[in-house]
């Protein structure tokens, strides 16, 4: 365990990628004993040295690979020559003075025998001295590459981590996640039931292993302070089908499936630190969790977040045949060897068949539901995160494209230089391969400074991000992400050391001379490929923008719907009662009661109410069937399902929630058992279309303790967007607290406080607290926020996806406006004198401007229309993250046109002024 | 090799003399070899491992140094690592190198540049 196994670290897989440098014979004689040393050292070392040592030790070590391999490599080419002569070959150390390598790229070398390592050197010192003449130059070049290079290598250690590294078990390939579905049920995904568990216990054969779980909450109490815990209640099987050993005590095992087993729990690493700091001892402790003692028993390691990154214990899966049936389960297993998916689908549908009667089966077309588990922990990030490295993909184009233009404009202010070397005797390839040694080192430093602002803006998207990206703890700049950064780079510096050999006209170094000595434009093709490149900037711009305004206005959208409710003014606060201290009936209503009575007496507090489940909240939807009065139901069968609330009184009134007809809950329904409900306008219209629903009634479907009390429809509420805001509205039927069974979902006891105050709403989140506290001190009070948060959180996804579009853009426009202002100031001062003769034979300032002024704009203009045809083609990427606006907008398409049109003419107006300001005498003297 | 006469090797470089100069009183390996050096020059020679290995295989190929056989090795070693020893030429080379050093040394204890009795 001591070598392999555990991940490197960064510098450690750095220093194994640089062996490469060394010869092959070199390295497969020594590179193992390198390694092994190394690792002694850094065991050595880490210990006594701080970070900063640490980076000088490792920049030691990495100069010294490069400087003794150069020498290797160096002694391999000149062995074919001087076999036998080892003197003075050890003075491997001491750096060696080489030729001098002065007066530009070495001309004849390549010719002379010298070594291309040699040769190679003198092109890099060349290249560095002519950048530390030009320090803007190189700059520039460098900023833009590593700003466009940062945002790339951030976009993609976020995708690296998510989408591409294998997920964190042992063969995750083999590994699915299961449910079933309905669709003659209009089920699409139903969820399974213990029965079904146990019908699977029989009938699988095919997985090496499998096993179901339910998402939960458990409150902890006793000792230290009452937190609610998220937890899973998982079967046995589980553990064993992800594949992970637990890092202290075991894991769940089949015998505490048993009703009759003794209560035990297994902790998450994260809780385990948290709450214990990492004590061992605490397998074998004594948890109280909902007012219930459970042992102990194990500890997971810390990359064993499943199935999800906020879990904090599991407890086991009861599996009595005797529990009343809820469809909670999804199942996860491993598939046995040779075993297809289609083959564990065929099991799971043998297990369907035992479990339904064949009645339902017939009416409902059960069918199994499996997908891999990389699919389901990933959900539907990852198109986001494609988009996202698609945009910023588009930003690093965009910026070569810039660069190859400052790269063309520095090579043709070299042309008359290159062509005296040429004069001399240099090939086209001496002086090519200057070219590229200086590409080479600015895209090596501008890579460096990409991986440093990658770092940094890796941190801003955690950071800023949904907090739903999942494996979050993934992420992280890593070797994938140094080299994806290294080829960029690489792949950048090869295309601008080639525009170096751009030559039109061919092999003229006689025209070269003339050309240069006379400083008139340069060839037309040439002018052709910078006017190309700023149009395709244009253009990529143009597309950029055409995202961001379609984000922009679907921003705009989802803020402007009527969400139902009026969000502004309202916190919210959550507490759960324990079942043990509130299971009599009456109890959760009383304590609610009275808590609410309380904080409406606060000051400020206009009203106050609870419901279990707040709309875009994060407890989800859910419900039991309903049977309509005269239209009776299979109750065997499982059915489209209606969501329900149960609120206190005062929760219409704090949300803001309007009504229809009929009239709200009011305590006169708790207390009396009333048998009232309020339904929603979209399941009143459903069920009785046209009509009232005032007095009709209606009952819980149940298909173990058979159809609940028939309730009466009292009052109809306007419809509240509760899955999220670009949803339309789903029907809902709000029960009152008292007179809910706990058979469906929804619980009495688990209850958000809605207060709606005319103050700062944050400002409650103390005093509602202390009062919780005072009525019970070992409550428990979570999702303390305002309702605004909730909403705004609920639209994280695309104020995110808009922000990154629209900093993308924004880059993207700045970079068009510099490449165009760069590429005319450039034209200007190149045709100062032909301007200046213009000037003197009698054009007007006027004519010399909108000479200028119209070059310019009608790049511009080819660049915009490129750029919107393209936006339009691609614009369909964008659609599954658009609301209330259409991909081809032309509001949008219009404004962006105008936007980068306007940003043009500024670019374009500086070089025209200057131009119809140039002094003839002086233009004409201008070499 | 016909040339074996240590004359012709001299002078070594720095790197090379302490490389040998370890290997002097015991056969050591690639870390012990830098701690060895990093402790006789009182930590102002820090070997990297690059620098080490590639003075290594030089010194390899000109017979001053050899690993030596598994079988001679103590049990339980790492077997990726090699243990070095001078080779008969190699010894003889280091103290033709130490003869050469010392008549220097003389030479500067003769001017007073250095206190004699000292190195």
């Amino acid at each position: 365990m001591s070598t392999g196994g555990q991940a490197l670290s960064l510098g450690e897989r750095l220093y194994r990628l640089s062996l490469r440098a060394y010869p092959a014979d070199f390295r497969d004689d020594w590179g193992d004993e390198m390694l092994v040393t190394l690792e002694a050292r850094l065991l050595e070392l880490r210990a006594a040295f701080g970070p900063v040592r640490m980076a000088r030790f490792w920049a030691a070590e990495l100069a010294a690979v490069v400087r003794t391999a150069a020498r290797l490599r160096l002694q391999g080419e000149r062995s074919g020559a001087r076999v036998g002569d080892s003197r003075d070959r050890t003075g491997i150390g001491s750096s060696g003075g080489g030729p001098s390598g002065r007066g530009g790229p070495h001309l004849r070398d390549s010719r002379h025998g010298a070594g291309r390592v040699e040769t190679m050197a003198r092109d890099f010192r060349w290249a560095f001295r002519t950048l530390a003449k030009s320090p803007g130059f190189g700059f520039v070049v460098i900023l833009t590459l590593g700003l466009a290079i940062g945002a790339n290598s951030a976009v993609f250690s976020v995708v690296n981590g998510v989408l591409l590294k294998p997920l964190p078990y042992p063969d995750g390939g083999r590994i699915v996640t299961y449910l079933y579905s309905a669709p003659g049920l209009d089920l699409p995904r139903l969820p399974m039931t213990t029965r079904d568990y146990m019908a699977q216990r029989d009938l699988v054969r095919g997985a090496a292993a499998f096993g179901v779980h339910d998402r939960t909450t458990l409150d902890l109490s006793g000792a230290g302070d009452p937190e609610r815990l998220s937890a899973a209640s998982t079967s046995a099987g589980v553990f064993e089908a992800l594949g992970v050993a637990p890092a202290l005590g075991r894991t769940i095992r089949a015998e505490d499936e048993q009703p009759s087993a003794p209560s035990i729990v297994v902790l998450s690493h994260a809780f385990w630190e948290r709450r214990f700091g990492r004590d061992p001892g605490v397998v074998g402790m004594t948890l109280i969790l909902d007012e219930a003692p459970r042992q102990v028993v194990g500890v997971m390691p810390e990359r064993f977040r499943y199935p999800d990154e906020a879990i904090d214990v599991w407890v086991p899966l009861t599996a009595d045949p005797d529990a009343p049936l809820a469809h909670t389960l999804t199942g996860v297993a491993r598939l046995g060897p040779g075993v297809e998916d289609s083959d564990f689908r065929a099991e799971l549908a043998a297990a369907i068949a035992s479990a339904f009667d064949e009645g339902i089966r017939a009416r409902g077309r059960f069918a199994p539901l499996t997908q891999s588990l990389q699919s389901t922990v990933v959900g539907d990030v990852g198109r986001a995160l494609w988009l996202l490295l698609g945009t910023v993909g588009f930003v690093l184009l965009i910026a070569c494209v810039n660069v190859a233009n400052l790269f063309l404009v520095r090579v043709e202010g070299r042309m008359q230089d290159q062509a005296v070397k040429r004069a001399l005797g240099a090939t086209r390839w001496d002086v090519a391969r200057a070219g590229l040694a200086e590409s080479a080192l600015l895209c090596a430093l501008g890579g460096a400074l990409g991986l440093a602002l990658g770092s940094v803006g890796l941190r801003l998207i955690t950071g800023l991000a949904p907090a739903a990206i999942p494996r979050a703890s993934e992420i992280g700049l890593d070797l994938a992400v140094v080299v994806f950064t290294a080829a960029t780079a690489a792949a950048a510096a090869i295309v601008f050391g080639s525009v170096s050999l751009v030559r039109p006209g061919g092999t003229g170094v006689h025209r070269f001379l003339v050309e240069g000595a006379a400083g008139v434009t340069g060839s037309r093709a040439r002018n052709r490929l910078r006017g190309g490149l700023v149009v395709a900037q244009v253009g990529l711009a143009i597309v950029l923008l055409v995202g961001a305004g379609l984000m922009v206005r679907t921003f705009w959208s989802m803020r402007s719907v009527d969400p139902g409710f009026d969000p502004n003014g309202v916190f919210t606060a959550r507490v759960v009662l324990p079942e043990s201290r509130y299971g009599a009936e009456s109890q959760p209503t009383d304590f609610f009661q009275q808590l609410i009575a309380d904080v409406v007496g606060m000051p400020g507090v206009i009203a106050a109410g609870a419901a279990n489940r707040l709309p875009l909240g994060p407890e989800g939807l859910g419900g039991p069937r309903f049977e309509i009065e005269g239209r009776p139901l299979d109750p065997e069968e499982p059915g489209a399902r209606t969501n329900i609330k149960i609120v206190a009184p005062g929760y219409f009134e704090a949300m803001g929630i309007g009504l229809v007809e009929g009239r709200y809950l009011d305590a006169d329904d708790n207390q009396a058992r009333t048998n009232a409900i309020v339904v929603n306008r979209a399941w009143a219209d459903l069920q009785w279309p046209g009509q009232s629903a005032l007095g009709r009634r209606v009952r819980v479907a149940n298909h173990m303790s058979g159809p609940g009390d028939w309730l009466t429809v009292v009052g109809v509420s306007e419809s509240v967007r509760d899955r999220s805001l670009a949803e339309p509205p789903e029907g809902l039927v709000y029960f009152p607290l008292r007179g809910t069974e706990r058979a469906f979902s929804g619980d009495p006891r688990a209850m958000t406080l809605v207060i709606r105050t005319a103050g700062n709403p944050a400002a409650l989140a103390d005093p509602v607290v202390r009062r919780v506290r005072e009525l019970d001190p070992n409550l428990p009070v979570a999702g303390l926020q305002t309702m605004r948060q909730l909403v705004d959180d609920s639209m994280a996804r695309t104020s995110f996806t808009m922000v990154v579009l629209g900093v993308a853009a924004l880059m993207a426009l700045l970079l068009g406006a510099v490449g165009l202002y760069g590429v005319l100031s450039y034209v200007v001062t190149r045709r100062t004198r032909e301007i200046g003769v213009r000037i003197a034979l009698g054009a007007g300032a006027g004519t010399v401007r909108l000479h200028v002024l119209k070059n310019g704009m009608f790049l511009a203009a080819v660049g915009v229309i490129l750029g919107l045809v393209g936006g339009a083609a691609l614009a369909r990427f964008l659609e599954a993250f658009l609301y209330g606006v259409g991909t081809l907008d032309p509001a949008t398409y219009g404004a962006v046109a105008v936007l980068l049109l306007s940003v043009a003419l500024v670019a374009t107006w500086l070089p025209a002024r200057r131009a119809s300001r140039v002094d003839p005498l002086i233009a004409i003297r201008v070499e | 090799m016909s040339t074996q006469d240590p004359q012709d090797r001299l002078p070594l470089t720095h790197l090379t003399y302490h490389v040998l100069l370890a290997l002097a009183d015991a056969d050591r390996h690639g870390y012990a070899i830098i701690k060895e050096v990093e402790a006789r020059t009182d930590g102002r020679m820090e070997l990297e491992t690059g620098t080490l290995y590639a003075a290594l295989k030089r010194l390899k190929d000109d017979g001053f140094i050899e690993s030596v056989p598994a079988s001679a090795r103590p049990p339980g070693e790492d077997r990726r690592r090699r243990t070095y020893r001078l080779t008969p030429l190699g010894r003889r080379v280091l103290r033709a190198e130490s003869e050469r050093l010392a008549k220097v040394l003389a030479v500067a204890q003769e001017k007073h540049v250095l206190a004699a009795g000292r190195g």
